[in-house]
């Protein structure tokens, strides 16, 4: 402890040092938590593979038009599927085929048994190499899920083909799951620097408080 | 080495920081805003001189040789005058910014993008040449200004042209004016960096942004000019404020006025007010001791400050005055919108009561009806993320007051109250010149709806709470209690973030958002290409049925440089796009209906001049009207083989080609 104080006071500029060193840390620690809980889950046979065909959705403005193939009956296609069985989805893929554009893809989650769709717990997809889309989920309970396949445009219809179903919780390479996002970079940028000045604010007003020679 | 030229552009731009820093003494972290406004003023001159290219190549030699010369012959003492917090805010921004937008190709999709903004980038880019020499299919002369075109420009000089490129030029305007938000301040003081730094990077969002966002929100994003605008009203402001705490020489304020009158027609007011305040700062607080000492030199520079803006603005009517003149003798349209000046001048005497010309008496109604929409607007409509006009007016005055209150001496308390009492004055003017405008140059259901009310207003809003907030940036350095001062500033910090934050979904914003944002745009510009393969020179015809003015506007982007013909009733001002059809089949409510008999549209086709029509989007209205034009009948556009007819012999004949569907 005293090394470390020693150390900190040859900083230059400790606070910011140290609440972007508390920040990085925090999150390298949640990233490993993460992994660990995964492997835990893995282990317990909670987190494991599994697939999904669409009969296990419900749809809504989809109609059936072969074994494989759905057309959209309206703007605002919807597949809904409920985890009634408590699993945990980390990722989803699927590879579609469409007729035409299918515009935009997007997948809604709900994490309480009830919750409605919004848009705040909705995610996009990363297109693959070989076509498919694959959605990555926050960690957590997801009760259900409203996957959006397409958004096409009033009086135009889309149809699309699956042929292979869902592939959930398949297995991700590791930089995926320490790669905060570009908001989540952009928050370790903002944060632990605004936390800074405030944590430096506060240490003036106390410098202040205490009568002491404020630097 | 792909995006080479952003590696080239920055590196010119850094050279030419470090030769202002180093041997002109200018703060670091004015310099990027100093440069890049130079920079836009000599673009400006050469492009009117339609010299754009060779002026290219002579500011990047500039840069270069006077960045290298000012490194290689610079004490260490003044190499270390490099590095400071807003240097390095204004670079971490710039290229984090370029990578990331390399990396995410975000494009235009806007309506406006799409009428002015993207396709005179683009003409400038690829044909270096002014947008305004540029030849498109529209009837009309663009004669916006180029001040944010050319910073554009500036960027991908070298390279190819990308829509992200002019975002990231529009972006780096705007992070220069942050920069010099920070000012002065050192790294030590970063308890009052960092806050102005976010206070920077949120106010775009906290004046635009009114309710969750439900759709992506195009801040970062866009090639329109009222959100550079409004910030760069605040970052000259700022760069001001930083100039004078360091009683270093006053000149870099000039050729970001001369920007800031550059950048849109209806910005120009708002560029007086900034350089009014400027010019009444320096005369009336700009003295050292005495208020006599140097009174004459101070007012000559304070008359520059107002006659720098006044030139721009003369230098480039009087080009669009000339452009417009040949324009007109060569067949075009002739004329532009009323000259605002003599709206104002006429819409005051109107309210004193004084004689006008008929069509002011006319327009009165209209006049007096949008003073009073504005006015309940202010009250009761959001203009940021707080709540109302009201609500803002308030935050600002309080800003200023809390700059009042820190202060240390009479003179920079009577120096806050100038700034403060001026720049309500400037609100006001600028409220007034808006319902001129609503009054009598914009059309009436404008002026009913109010439309674009807040995209006019916002631009003084950020500008105006920008320049509080380096106001108490700066007391919070030289003034009283200064900690306490700070802390104002941290607390607007997290006020804004916390506003914006709530408000901006990253997955609907710059921070996040979807590939899929860009569906449309893609599928129109494959449509586009499998055109192209066809005929490379061609005028083309369009066939957009239903459309209202945006598909026309964004093909004729796409198709550039190959010319989009405006296809309709040019003289009711209804091309370009809209719907055409048998004066029997005509539907009230569609918009830009053209009732053409088949012989009438035959002979529009074949007047135009254009060798294909494309069929974009047909409709039972236009197949029962003019199939008979066609000499399948329109089969093959209908069974999709087809999005091209050609013009043969007075013929409409379809071509074969591989269609996309979309």
């Amino acid at each position: 402890m005293k090394q470390l104080k020693q150390w900190i006071k040859t900083l230059k500029a400790p606070i910011p040092t140290l609440c972007y060193a508390v920040a990085i840390l925090a999150y390298l620690l949640s990233c490993l938590l993460g992994l660990a809980a995964d492997g835990v889950g893995k282990l317990s046979g909670s987190f494991v593979p599994f697939a999904l065909q669409a009969s296990d959705f419900e749809m809504v403005g989809l109609a059936q038009e072969s074994e494989t193939s759905w057309g959209t009956l309206d703007g605002d296609p919807q597949m809904i599927w409920y985890n009634t069985e408590g699993k945990t989805v980390r990722t989803l893929r699927f590879c579609p085929q469409y007729d035409i554009a299918p515009r935009e893809i997007c997948l809604y989650y709900a994490t309480k048994e009830g919750q409605g769709f919004g848009v705040n717990k909705r995610v996009f997809p990363t297109q693959q190499d070989d076509g498919s889309y694959l959605f990555t989920l926050p960690r957590g309970n997801i009760t259900a899920l409203r996957l959006d396949p397409s958004s096409p445009v009033d009086g135009k219809m889309v149809t699309m083909t699956l042929t292979d179903g869902f592939a959930c919780n398949e297995t991700t390479a590791f930089w995926q799951n320490i790669w905060p996002g570009w908001n989540g970079l952009y928050q370790l940028v903002v944060y632990p620097g605004l936390a800074a000045a405030i944590v430096s604010t506060l240490r003036q007003f106390w410098l202040w408080w205490a009568g002491r020679k404020v630097r | 080495m792909l995006y080479f030229d952003l590696v080239l552009s920055f590196s010119a731009l850094f050279c030419i920081c470090a030769f202002f820093t180093i041997k002109a003494k200018l703060h670091s972290a004015l310099a990027p805003l100093v440069s890049l406004a130079c920079i836009a003023c000599l673009l400006t001159v050469a492009g009117t001189w339609d010299v754009l290219r060779p002026a290219g190549w002579a500011v990047y030699l500039a840069c270069w040789g006077l960045g290298i010369f000012a490194l290689a012959t610079g004490t260490k003492q003044e190499k270390q005058a490099l590095i400071s917090p807003g240097m390095l805010l204004f670079w971490a921004l710039s290229i984090g910014f370029a990578v990331y937008f390399a990396l995410r190709q975000p494009i235009f999709t806007e309506y406006d993008e799409f009428t002015f903004w993207a396709p005179a980038a683009q003409m400038t880019k690829t044909t270096d040449r002014l947008y305004t020499v540029g030849e498109t299919g529209t009837p009309w002369q663009a004669s916006q200004n180029p001040g944010l075109i050319l910073i554009g420009y500036f960027v991908q000089f070298f390279g190819q042209f990308a829509p992200f490129k002019v975002y990231l030029g529009y972006d780096m305007l705007l992070f220069a004016c942050f920069a010099a938000l920070l000012g002065r301040v050192e790294f030590k003081n970063y308890r009052l960096a960092v806050p102005l730094a976010v206070v920077g990077f949120c106010t775009p969002w906290f004046f635009t942004v009114y309710a969750r966002t439900i759709e992506v929100n195009k801040v970062y994003m866009s090639a329109y000019g009222d959100i550079p605008a409004g910030v760069l009203i605040g970052g000259t402001a700022a760069l001001w404020f930083a100039l004078r705490a360091g009683n270093k020489p006053v000149w870099p304020i000039l050729p970001v006025l001369a920007l800031l009158a550059n950048i849109k027609d209806n910005i120009f007011p708002l560029a007086l007010v900034t350089a009014a305040l400027i010019a009444a700062d320096y005369f009336l607080f700009g003295y050292e001791t005495r208020f006599k000492t140097g009174a004459v030199k101070r007012f000559g520079f304070s008359t520059l400050c107002m006659v720098v803006p006044f030139a721009q603005y003369r230098w480039w009517s009087s080009y669009i005055a000339k452009l417009v003149a040949q324009n007109a003798a060569s067949g075009g349209m002739g004329t532009t919108s009323d000259d605002p000046i003599s709206v104002a001048i006429n819409g005051t005497k109107l309210l004193l009561g004084l004689s006008v010309p008929e069509k002011y008496t006319q327009g009165a109604g209209q006049f007096y009806s949008s003073i009073q929409k504005m006015t309940d607007a202010f009250f009761n409509t959001k203009f940021s993320m707080i709540g109302s006009g009201v609500v803002v007016v308030a935050l600002i005055l309080l800003v200023f007051f809390a700059a009042f209150l820190f202060s240390t001496t009479l003179r920079q308390r009577l120096r806050v109250v100038m700034w403060a009492v001026c720049s309500t004055l400037g609100f006001l003017a600028h409220s007034y010149v808006l319902a001129l405008s609503y009054g009598f140059i914009f059309k009436e259901f404008q002026a009913v709806g109010l439309t674009d009310y807040n995209r006019y207003m916002y631009p003084y809003y950020i500008g105006w709470f920008m320049m509080a907030v380096a106001l108490l940036a700066l007391t919070a350095q030289t003034g009283r209690w200064r900690n306490l001062c700070g802390a104002g500033v941290l607390g607007l910090a997290v006020v804004t973030l916390v506003r914006v934050n709530m408000m901006v979904l990253p997955q609907l914003s710059v921070l996040g958002f979807s590939d899929a944002e860009f569906t449309d745009q893609y599928a129109m510009q494959q449509r586009v290409a499998a055109v192209r393969q066809t005929d490379d020179d061609a005028r083309i015809f369009i066939v957009t049925q239903g459309d209202n003015g945006i598909r026309w506007f964004m093909y004729s982007t796409y198709f550039l440089p190959q010319i989009l013909d405006y296809s309709g009733d040019v003289a009711g001002a209804g091309g370009g796009g809209g719907t055409f059809g048998l004066p029997e089949f005509a539907d009230p409510d569609s918009l830009y209906y053209h009732a053409y008999t088949a012989e009438q549209l035959r002979t529009t086709i074949l007047e135009s001049g254009c060798s294909y029509i494309f069929m974009d989007k047909l409709d039972d209205t236009f197949v029962k009207s003019y199939a008979e034009l066609f000499s399948d009948g329109l089969a093959a556009a209908l069974a999709g083989e087809t999005l091209l007819y050609a013009v043969v012999e007075g013929q409409f004949a379809p071509v074969a080609m591989e269609v996309v569907p979309q």
